[in-house]
């Protein structure tokens, strides 16, 4: 599903990732921690191809996205969700507007939308919260409205950056549960967090990094803080 | 999916987007309509004489007639006989004074005894147009001959008026143009601004950059259509002023007269309005996009 192959990325004089390579097979849950400017969110932005690295390869289902025209774009991204920290809900639409937006802007007929989203909702169980706007939920409320966007396109893949940063330990157990069940249903799952109780709970693969390399890569590990 | 719907489903949207945009705008959108509609009224209004004065110049050049004004103290009869002798000339009228000046009267106010200003006129035709310049210059040369009024002459005051108005009109609407596209990309820039959270989120979760663009530049096309619109009104009611006047003014040069006013050129003028108001919002959508839109 995913690999990186001798992959640097430099920004002026700071080498984010220095000559990192791993591969994530489909169907994984992966836990990418490390401390502040390790390297985490730069992995995860050449992924989605919000930047090029610099040397070496990134594959995502086997394309080469270092390489994929501006215009491939978007065909990329559909095919994957990203849960942002933020949670990055528009303040002026519902739930349910939120969730469908993307889906609206690409041309998906109203049932359809109708069916996906109310589907979304109920996986993320906020069915009875369609209506409400962000300012009425709870901030594990927004994230889980995030993570129905995220999935509501049946991607096979899902990128979860810092998702738990802004919410309390009860809320963010909620959230990795919730992209676990995500997980079982055979969607690949990688999230980068800081939140070391969590990761410890969950005994899932957990990939270490410090300084832009890779420390340690464990099938069923724990957080090392570095 | 089928595709015709998504795409009828696309376009509407945007068109929703657009319109939430547009609605978003306020009045930062009239200022841009309203400079818009000076560029288009102005650089309109230079189309419209031009075209107006081609025709007029078409039609002097087509002539094969002019007016002699003889003095007061020549016979006109026999002056006319003998100029329907000279080679070239096909037909001499004689318009008398005071026949003229009974006529003018008629459409003015003016005091029984006040004296007739009008001198003795000929209406002349030649056979061919070629022979109506040399012809010309033999009359000119005749005794009793205050002036003549000739096709030529008119024409050359003409095309320097044209010229004239066209590289000031020109001048005029490129300065206005610039103005309108600066301030078209700063209210591009503002709705960017206000929708860039929604930008991201689209971005980021795999929406084609033109449905990201594309109600910008419906907006634009907005502006222009409304501009256009609005800038084509006074245009229509000046051509049909401008045209009559032409009618009296060139009558007496062109016993013709001038093609009855045709909509139909108002319909082309419109049309070039539209063009040049979308080139003048696209430019300025483009500039904005590309400088403060990150796709």
């Amino acid at each position: 599903m995913i690999q990186f192959i001798n992959v640097t990325k430099i920004y002026g004089e700071l080498r984010a990732l220095d000559n990192i390579s791993f591969s994530i097979a489909s169907g994984e849950m992966v836990f990418l921690v490390g401390p502040s400017g390790a390297g985490k969110s730069t992995i995860l932005r050449l992924l989605y191809r919000e930047e090029k690295p610099t040397s070496g390869q990134v594959f995502v289902s086997n394309v080469d996205v270092s390489r994929l025209p501006n215009g491939q774009t978007p065909i990329l991204r559909r095919r994957m969700g990203i849960i942002f920290q933020d949670f990055k809900l528009l303040p002026n639409k519902t739930s349910f507007e939120n969730i469908a937006y993307p889906l609206f802007a690409i041309g998906m007929d109203n049932a359809e939308i109708k069916r996906r989203v109310h589907g979304a909702l109920k996986v993320v169980s906020l069915s009875n919260k369609a209506n409400d706007f962000p300012k009425n939920l709870s901030g594990g409320e927004q994230q889980r409205v995030g993570t129905a966007r995220a999935i509501v396109q049946g991607p096979s893949l899902i990128i979860a950056d810092e998702p738990t940063g802004n919410l309390d330990p009860n809320t963010s157990m909620e959230i990795f549960q919730l992209l676990e069940k995500i997980n079982q249903k055979g969607t690949t799952v990688l999230i980068a967090t800081h939140n070391q109780q969590m990761v410890d709970q969950m005994k899932k693969r957990v990939i270490t990094m410090s300084n832009g390399k890779i420390t340690s890569d464990i099938k069923s590990g724990s957080y090392h803080a570095v | 999916m089928n595709i015709s719907g998504q795409n009828f489903r696309l376009g509407y949207r945007m068109l929703y987007e657009a319109s939430q945009d547009i609605w978003r705008g306020g009045w930062s959108n009239w200022i841009v309509i309203s400079i818009l509609t000076s560029v288009l009224a102005i650089f309109g209004f230079v189309l419209q004489v031009s075209f107006g004065l081609k025709v007029i110049g078409q039609k002097l050049s087509d002539q094969m007639e002019f007016s002699v004004y003889l003095s007061n103290d020549v016979d006109v009869r026999d002056f006319a006989l003998n100029l329907g002798k000279l080679p070239y000339i096909k037909r001499v009228e004689v318009i008398d004074r005071d026949i003229a000046w009974f006529e003018f009267k008629k459409n003015f106010t003016i005091a029984d005894d006040f004296p007739n200003p009008l001198p003795s006129t000929l209406h002349v035709r030649v056979n061919k147009a070629e022979f109506l310049g040399s012809t010309i210059e033999k009359v000119k040369s005749l005794p009793g001959v205050i002036d003549l009024n000739y096709a030529p002459g008119v024409l050359g005051f003409i095309n320097k008026f044209k010229n004239f108005l066209l590289i000031s009109g020109s001048v005029l609407s490129v300065l206005l143009g610039l103005v309108t596209i600066v301030i078209t990309a700063n209210t591009i820039q503002l709705v960017i601004h206000s929708r860039q959270n929604e930008i991201e989120v689209l971005r980021l979760m795999g929406v084609d950059d033109w449905y990201i663009k594309g109600p910008l530049v419906l907006q634009g096309v907005f502006y222009a259509v409304v501009a256009a619109t609005i800038a084509i009104i006074p245009l229509y009611i000046l051509q049909t002023f401008l045209w009559e006047t032409a009618q009296n003014l060139i009558g007496s040069i062109l016993p013709t007269g001038l093609p009855q006013f045709q909509a139909s050129n108002i319909c082309q003028i419109y049309y070039i309005l539209l063009v040049v108001g979308m080139v003048v919002t696209g430019t300025g959508c483009y500039m904005s996009t590309r400088k403060y839109l990150k796709i």
